[in-house]
C-alpha cells in the first residue's frame, strides 16, 4: 500500500518545482490516487475526478489485477501559450501528456521536453 | 497485401487532395468520397503505396492534439557498449517484406542518444456504413530513444499497451530489465 501522504508531497514538489521552471499553473483540472483499484482522495491538491487514463483497458486490466496509478492533469503556461499537461505514474509505467489546443506540434513536444526534464528532476 | 481503399479511407480531405496531386489524377469535388472513390478505381505500383504510406504517416502527425511518452530505465544498458547496443538491434531489424512486421530501425545518433523506432503491423477493424467489417493491416511505429549513458529510454506511444508492447521487444532485444521511472516502489 502507497502512503498517500508520501504521493501528495511527491505530487506537491513536482507541481512546485514546475512553477519555478517552467510557467505558472493556472488551474489543476484532477487528480487521481488509484490503490488497489479504489479511487482516493487528495484533498490538499484539489480533487475532480480520476482522469482520462482510467478508460484505457490496459490500465482497467492492470488496476483490476490490484494495481494502482497516480495521476495529475493541469493547465500550465510555456512561452506564453497554456497547454494541458498530465502525468501519470504506477509501478508499472510512467507517463506524460501535453495537449496542443491551437498550439503547433513543435511547441508542444518543446513544452513535453521540458515536463520530462521537471519529472526527472523530481522523481528520476 | 495492402488495401489501397481502406488507406484512402483514413486520410483527410487534404491529403486525398495531395495524393491525386501526386497521381495526376485531377478531380472536381470538395466531398471525401468522391475521392475515394476515383482513386482506389486506379492502379496502384509500388512505389504509389510507398508514397500513400508516407503521406498517411503526415496526415496522422498533422492531426495529432496530443502528444505523450513513457519514461524507462534501465542500469543494464550502462554496461553494454554503443557499438553492441547498436548492432543488437540491427540483428532484430524490421523486415518491411513480411506481413507480419515486428522489429527496430536505427534512425540517427546525437551524443549520448540513439534515435530508434520499433515497427509493427497494426491491425485495425473498420466497421463501413451497410455494417460490413474490413480489416486493415498497416505497418506502424513506435519511437523511441536510448541514452545509453544515463540507461534512460524514452518510448513515444499513445497508450500504455503500445509501450510495453515496445518495453519487452527493446528488453528481448537487448537483454536487459527496464523500469518505469516512478517514486512508487517497483517489485
Amino acid at each position: 500500500m502507497v502512503n498517500s501522504s508520501y504521493i501528495n508531497d511527491k505530487l506537491k514538489e513536482f507541481l512546485e518545482k514546475f512553477e519555478e521552471k517552467v510557467g505558472e499553473i493556472d488551474e489543476i483540472i484532477s487528480v487521481g490516487i488509484d490503490v488497489q483499484g479504489k479511487v482516493r482522495t487528495l484533498r490538499s491538491v484539489k480533487y475532480t475526478g480520476s482522469g482520462d487514463i482510467l478508460s484505457d483497458p490496459d490500465v482497467r486490466k492492470y488496476l483490476k489485477k490490484g494495481g494502482y496509478i497516480v495521476g495529475i492533469e493541469f493547465i500550465g503556461n510555456w512561452r506564453g501559450c497554456k497547454f494541458r499537461f498530465k502525468i501519470g505514474y504506477s509501478d508499472k509505467f510512467s507517463y506524460m501528456r501535453v495537449s496542443r489546443g491551437r498550439n503547433s506540434l513543435e511547441l508542444t513536444k518543446e513544452a513535453l521536453s521540458k515536463l520530462k526534464t521537471i519529472y526527472l528532476d523530481v522523481y528520476g | 497485401m495492402i488495401n489501397v481503399r481502406d488507406i484512402l479511407n483514413e486520410l483527410s480531405l487534404d491529403a486525398l487532395k495531395e495524393v491525386s496531386r501526386l497521381k495526376g489524377i485531377r478531380i472536381e469535388s470538395r466531398k471525401k468520397i468522391d475521392y475515394i472513390e476515383e482513386l482506389s478505381a486506379h492502379e496502384w505500383s509500388e512505389n504509389d503505396i510507398n508514397m500513400l504510406t508516407e503521406i498517411f504517416k503526415k496526415d496522422r502527425e498533422k492531426s495529432i492534439r496530443a502528444i505523450m511518452i513513457y519514461l524507462f530505465k534501465s542500469s543494464h544498458l550502462q554496461n553494454i557498449a554503443r557499438d553492441d547496443i547498436e548492432l543488437l538491434l540491427e540483428r532484430r531489424s524490421a523486415d518491411f517484406s513480411m506481413e507480419e512486421i515486428s522489429g527496430f530501425r536505427i534512425m540517427d545518433e546525437e551524443d549520448n542518444i540513439i534515435h530508434c523506432e520499433y515497427w509493427y503491423t497494426q491491425k485495425k477493424v473498420i466497421l463501413d456504413d451497410i455494417g460490413k467489417i474490413h480489416y486493415f493491416k498497416m505497418p506502424s511505429q513506435i519511437k523511441f530513444d536510448i541514452n545509453f549513458l544515463d540507461g534512460l529510454i524514452t518510448i513515444y506511444a499513445i497508450n500504455p499497451g503500445l509501450s510495453l508492447k515496445c518495453k519487452k521487444s527493446i528488453e528481448d532485444a537487448l537483454g536487459i530489465e527496464m523500469y518505469p521511472i516512478t517514486p512508487l516502489e517497483v517489485d
